[in-house]
């Protein structure tokens, strides 16, 4: 077999004057950085200078795939958003599925990056070498479903995939997001609101044609039994049947369900939101991505409320519009999240935000002056749609919230500070670290903010020896196992780091994290090889593949560095240091010193300075990004 | 009958499922289950046995999404 890369075509477009070409990137280098924010950094470092405004002109927005992406096997749709983050000021990464990923490969493009501002709104069409700018006038301000239906007509085209900004962008909400289908978001690190300040509305490509293996026969040895890897695999076969909220209520079982803003970790009435009771109540269906078998979204309808057509609520969504904000009511949920799909906002951090406002209320911290009368209270499931609202438009207390909570706190003052559940100023996601411990590592040195799949969580650990996921985890060094998953000692940094570098892989080559994987997906560590190999002819050992995944998240640190961060700002919201007052895991928290341990021995494992947290000299030039040092 | 789950020796009404075993243990879906260390799967749940002196293991999966 041939051991040559492909390479990559980078399609530069200028939003300021309306130009675009074209560049080759040589084989060599792609290899290095061979897709999503890897490619992205690797671009974004070539010439982005440190300490501009997020929100400016000179910031660039990256669109990338991978060289992978478009394989017939699932889990390879999957596209990485790059940019400088407005949330967090920080490297920005965002991914999302769907069919786009996938049709922007077909049209030959690896990545496109958007630089300027363009003077009045713009949607970008291509087709192949065809590049359009076109007029936006029409679908300014109009929502995610409308703009879509707008678009196809004017390009008199149906068969196209479109990413786009809702009127959360538009109005740089520091989280808005970047939706593709209506209901697949780029949600994390405010990229919509990038988006919204270059004037682009929409990134509109037609579809093409599907990717072809180089070695198709042994390609199919992948793919042809991939029904009976979905029986045999407990997590994948649940995730397809009740989609990720299928955990929430074990979650709360354990009494690590994150509850009233992080106040608690048990919700009594959790069994009303969790994914059993979405498939028996709501549920009208099941979606994909492109050419994948788990179909594991949701979607859900509610008749006179809640639309089919924006898909339906993730865990994530369940938990921070649900029991963040101690609402139990799943029709309110499934409407908040269309709602952010129609306005085009993360569900994450708006949650996590109305959350936060919920306790700044009841602490009297936020008055019925601020909210314009609103009863923000916890429990009070009919406000969490006018907020959404308020904060889409900016209008009223919306504006205040539309900052996320960490600036919103800032804002208020008062002590508000320390209700701010959140990481270098983005807000946590719904798994806790006070159950999972290595998340508490992971979370705080993440170079974009607190992230659940940006490693792999402690409870496989637990499994028996000789189990599938745990045999897998050994094959990346991982091989201590554990009978109590709040442990957090030198096994679980090894977990932390090794993981982190195998998912940074993952999210380099644009894969999805719930089909491959280091432990429970439905192909492994060995079988991604084989993919590679089979796939583009891409002879890679997972040594290579874990450097990849190291030498990404090297650049992003390295970036935040060129920014002023440092190990200062790799920190965890006081509360995860205090004890849960109720609940299954009453007692449960994050040991401050064994978290100050465990920090600073992943700078240790990492090769990162322990003063600074940053990358050292030498870590750079093992990881062939001495060029850095030279710019 | 008498079961050892997760290494702990507890009673369990005789000629259990293994979906009964997880209802009478109070564990909320997705588990993993392995009787004598053999991994069962979800689809068989339902049909499995579980019987006197097996050694269960029991796992929650919970992770990201």
């Amino acid at each position: 077999m041939q051991n040559t890369f492909p390479k990559a075509k980078i399609l530069e477009i200028d939003l300021t004057d309306h130009k675009m070409e074209t560049r080759i990137l040589d084989g060599e280098i792609y290899r290095l950085y061979p897709g999503g924010s890897a490619l992205g950094m690797y671009l974004m470092l070539q010439e982005m200078k440190p300490g501009i405004d997020p929100l400016s002109p000179e910031n660039m927005l990256i669109f990338s795939v991978s060289a992978v992406t478009g394989l017939p096997i699932s889990g390879q749709s999957r596209m990485v958003i790059t940019t400088k983050s407005p949330l967090t000021g920080t490297a920005g990464d965002s991914q999302a599925g769907g069919y786009m990923p996938a049709h922007i490969k077909a049209n030959g493009y690896d990545s496109i990056i958007f630089r300027g501002r363009s003077e009045k709104p713009v949607y970008v069409y291509i087709d192949g070498d065809r590049i359009e700018f076109r007029d936006a006038k029409n679908v300014w301000g109009k929502v995610t479903g409308e703009a879509e239906a707008i678009i196809k007509q004017e390009l008199g085209e149906d068969r196209v995939e479109i990413a786009q900004i809702g009127p959360g962008g538009e109005n740089l909400v520091k989280y808005a997001c970047i939706l593709n289908m209506c209901n697949r978001a780029n949600g994390r690190n405010g990229v919509g609101a990038v988006m919204g300040s270059k004037n682009l509305k929409a990134l509109v490509v037609k579809k093409g044609k599907a990717m072809k293996p180089a070695d198709p026969e042994n390609f199919k040895t992948l793919t042809k039994d991939v029904k009976d890897r979905i029986a045999h695999n407990v997590a994948i076969e649940g995730l397809g049947k009740h989609g990720t909220d299928g955990e929430l209520e074990g979650t709360n079982h354990e009494g690590y369900l994150i509850t009233d803003n992080w106040k608690k970790g048990y919700f009594p009435d959790a069994q009303k939101i969790t994914g059993t009771t979405m498939s028996e109540s709501i549920l009208i269906g099941r979606e994909t991505c492109y050419a994948c078998a788990i179909r594991c979204k949701r979607v859900v309808e509610v008749q006179g409320k809640v639309d089919p057509f924006y898909g339906g609520p993730e865990y994530e969504t369940c938990a921070t519009f649900g029991s963040y904000c101690g609402n139990s009511n799943l029709e309110s949920i499934a409407l908040a999240n269309q709602l952010c799909n129609m306005y085009g906002i993360d569900t994450i951090s708006c949650g996590a935000t109305i959350s936060f406002a919920m306790e700044c209320y009841e602490k009297g911290l936020l008055t019925e002056k601020d909210t314009g009368g609103l009863e923000i209270k916890f429990g009070n499931s009919d406000v969490i749609s006018i907020l959404i609202e308020k904060i889409a438009k900016r209008e009223g207390i919306g504006d205040l919230l539309a900052e996320g909570s960490y600036r919103a706190a800032q804002k208020i003052g008062k002590g508000a500070q320390a209700l701010s559940m959140s990481v270098k100023g983005q807000e946590m996601p719904a798994h806790n670290p006070q159950f999972k411990q290595s998340l508490a590592v992971i979370y705080a040195v993440n170079p974009f903010g607190a992230d659940h799949q940006s490693s792999e969580h402690d409870v496989f650990l637990m499994m028996p020896t000789d189990s599938p996921e745990r045999k897998r985890l050994g094959l990346i060094g991982c091989t201590e196992g554990y009978d109590d998953y709040s442990v957090l000692d030198d096994g679980k940094v090894l977990l932390a780091v090794n993981s982190q570098r195998f998912y940074s892989a993952l999210d380099t080559l644009c894969l999805c994290q719930f089909v491959w994987g280091p432990a429970w997906q439905l192909y492994g560590p060995e079988e991604l090889l084989q993919m590679c190999r089979f796939g583009i002819g891409w002879d890679i050992s997972l040594n290579e593949l874990m450097r990849i995944g190291e030498r990404r998240i090297n650049l992003m640190r390295y970036f935040n560095a060129r920014e002023g961060f440092s190990s200062k700002d790799d920190q965890l919201p006081e509360r995860l240091f205090e004890p849960l007052p109720d609940g299954p895991a009453k007692g449960a928290h994050v040991d401050k010193e064994k978290f100050e341990a465990a920090k600073k021995k992943y700078y240790e494992l990492a090769g990162w300075g322990h003063g600074t947290g940053n990358p050292t000299v030498s870590t750079l030039k093992n990881l062939q990004l001495e060029w850095l040092l030279e710019k | 009958m008498i079961i050892k789950a997760n290494n702990n020796t507890i009673h369990v009404p005789a000629s259990i499922t293994v979906r009964a075993l997880l209802k009478e243990l109070n564990y909320k879906e997705p588990v993993a289950v392995w009787i004598n260390g053999e991994q069962v799967f979800l689809q068989d749940y339902d049909a499995r046995l579980v019987k006197q002196n097996d050694s269960v293991r029991l796992v929650r999966i919970i992770s990201g999404g």
